[in-house]
């Protein structure tokens, strides 16, 4: 169990560096990343405290499921790796509760992890279900069935905002959502996916585009509406949102393709990250980006 | 007609492919047969541009070829999460094909409808790869060990789909293992040898070409054997 902790440490330093960044500094980064949003889901969102505790049990049953860990580990073995992650993990996000005067939850969700991890739940999130995005493949299939769990929580945090009427876990809910399908773009697929393609790259990517515009904009479009009929008086935020929630999955698409077959650096989508925060350099970063990309493309197509 | 003129690859130092020149026409079938490591797949790839290379390739149309081929790799890339149905939906959508799973004569009586293509087994995934190439309506199929994995009935059913290929004017090109398989469906076979086509053979004289392969790849190494 110790060398394989070990091994793990290593593979993620070795991630760390294949995305252009030094394990220490990176290190610092997460941390303070961490902290900022673990404060912003706790204390700006009403009941942010609970969608964090959701939020933090969701990710553990994710890890827990691996079906490699499982099939390499006796049972005991794997329930005492179990619980060393349960308590390392819950402990993390329990002490961002504890600062914040959360006693009860805090000490709550170190004991419902760590009895998840005693009696290895093992919830299998990726069934094959159903995906209103089967006619045009592939992106949204994969993305919809690997994370249709969160879909849903982050679709029912909607929900409940808008009929309790917070505006606050509006904007929340549906940034959750963008960012989700935008994540449906961070891997590269196999090189054999992009040469089957008999078009050029500028179509290749005018056609990934508006997939990924076409099933945003349907997955949203009910949030969208509902959010300008209850809070009428913040249109304009609304449309800022829905405008910068469409271009996520769009820079997803050309940050891929500008490195494929190889992952974007994690730089770069930090830059992005700081464009969406300032809407005003996207009129740099989108030319950039399509010009990198189509040169990228030409390799294939 | 395909001519590849002067085709060579070299990875550092090492030259895998060494001035190929060939020459494949509509309706023939071609094979090529050559040890691991003979540059087979090389070959394959840098003709359809997934790889890159030195020399030319020309077509008689002003289409790319990779443009109009079928490529069965010998072990297909898959897609995690998504069914055999949309994964033949994504191969014709990449060709600007409407897809229409009634018109696709399923062959090899494949489930695909109900599974994630991760739960297939090697011979299963082949045949939607075939399957998927067949859907995308190709000229040119080049097909690397498609002959792998695949059951016997399978491998019958394979058999007579080059031949029905041939009559529809199509090009196949396959690389193959087992000489038998190539013999039944190949009108010319060529042994490609440390990077270079050694030895061409048009079906009269198939024998001639297996008897160097045999010469060649196995010799006097059983003789060496001590039991």
């Amino acid at each position: 169990m110790k060398y394989y902790l070990h091994l793990q440490l290593l593979r993620f330093n070795r991630l760390l560096r294949e995305s252009g960044f030094r394990p220490t500094v990176a290190y610092i980064l997460l941390a303070a990343f961490f902290v900022v949003i673990s404060h912003l889901t706790i204390n700006l969102i009403e009941k942010g405290h609970w969608i964090y505790i959701s939020l933090a049990i969701y990710l553990f049953l994710k890890l827990q499921n691996i079906a490699m860990v499982n099939l390499i580990f006796s049972n005991r073995e794997l329930r005492k790796l179990r619980l060393f992650e349960a308590i390392i993990f819950s402990v993390l996000f329990s002490i961002m509760l504890l600062v914040n005067q959360f006693y009860l939850e805090g000490t709550l969700l170190i004991f419902s992890v760590s009895v998840s991890s005693i009696f290895c739940i093992n919830i299998n999130l990726s069934l094959r279900v159903p995906t209103p995005f089967y006619k045009r493949p592939f992106e949204f299939i994969i993305g919809f069935r690997k994370t249709w769990a969160m879909l849903f929580v982050t679709l029912c945090l909607c929900s409940i905002a808008l009929t309790v009427k917070n505006y606050n876990l509006i904007l929340f809910s549906t940034a959750l959502v963008y960012l989700n399908f935008s994540a449906f773009y961070s891997k590269s697929e196999h090189e054999f996916f992009v040469w089957i393609y008999s078009m050029n790259p500028q179509k290749f990517l005018l056609e990934k585009v508006k997939t990924a515009l076409l099933f945003s904009l349907f997955s949203t479009m009910p949030i969208g509406i509902a959010t300008y009929v209850v809070f009428p008086e913040n249109w304009m935020a609304t449309t800022l949102l829905l405008l910068l929630g469409s271009a996520l999955p769009i820079l997803g698409i050309l940050n891929k393709y500008s490195y494929f077959p190889s992952h974007s650096e994690l730089i770069n989508s930090i830059l992005i990250g700081f464009c969406l925060l300032f809407p005003p350099f996207l009129l740099f970063m989108v030319p950039y980006l399509i010009n990198k990309a189509t040169n990228n493309l030409r390799d294939y197509l | 007609m395909i001519s590849i003129n002067s085709l060579s690859k070299s990875y550092g130092k090492n030259k895998v492919l060494d001035g190929i020149n060939l020459c494949f026409k509509k309706g023939e079938v071609h094979g090529i047969v050559g040890k691991n490591g003979s540059g087979k797949s090389t070959l394959f790839k840098c003709m359809l541009n997934l790889e890159s290379s030195k020399g030319t390739i020309e077509l008689d149309s002003n289409k790319k070829l990779k443009d109009i081929s079928g490529y069965l790799p010998t072990n297909p890339p898959i897609l995690t999460k998504i069914t055999g149905t949309e994964y033949l939906r994504l191969l014709c959508s990449a060709r600007g094909l409407k897809f229409n799973r009634k018109e696709l004569e399923n062959i090899f009586d494949l489930l695909v409808q109900e599974e994630c293509i991760e739960t297939y087994s090697t011979g299963m995934l082949k045949k939607l790869a075939l399957m998927g190439i067949l859907a995308q309506q190709n000229e040119v199929f080049i097909l690397d060990e498609p002959f792998n994995g695949l059951d016997y009935q399978s491998c019958l059913i394979l058999t007579a789909l080059l031949l029905r290929m041939k009559e529809l004017g199509k090009t196949v090109i396959i690389s193959s293992h087992i000489f038998s398989t190539l013999n039944e469906s190949c009108d010319f076979i060529h042994y490609l040898d440390n990077g270079v086509i050694s030895q061409t053979a048009q079906k009269a004289n198939f024998t001639e070409i297996e008897q160097t392969l045999q010469r060649e790849l196995i010799g006097d190494k059983l003789s060496k054997l001590k039991f």
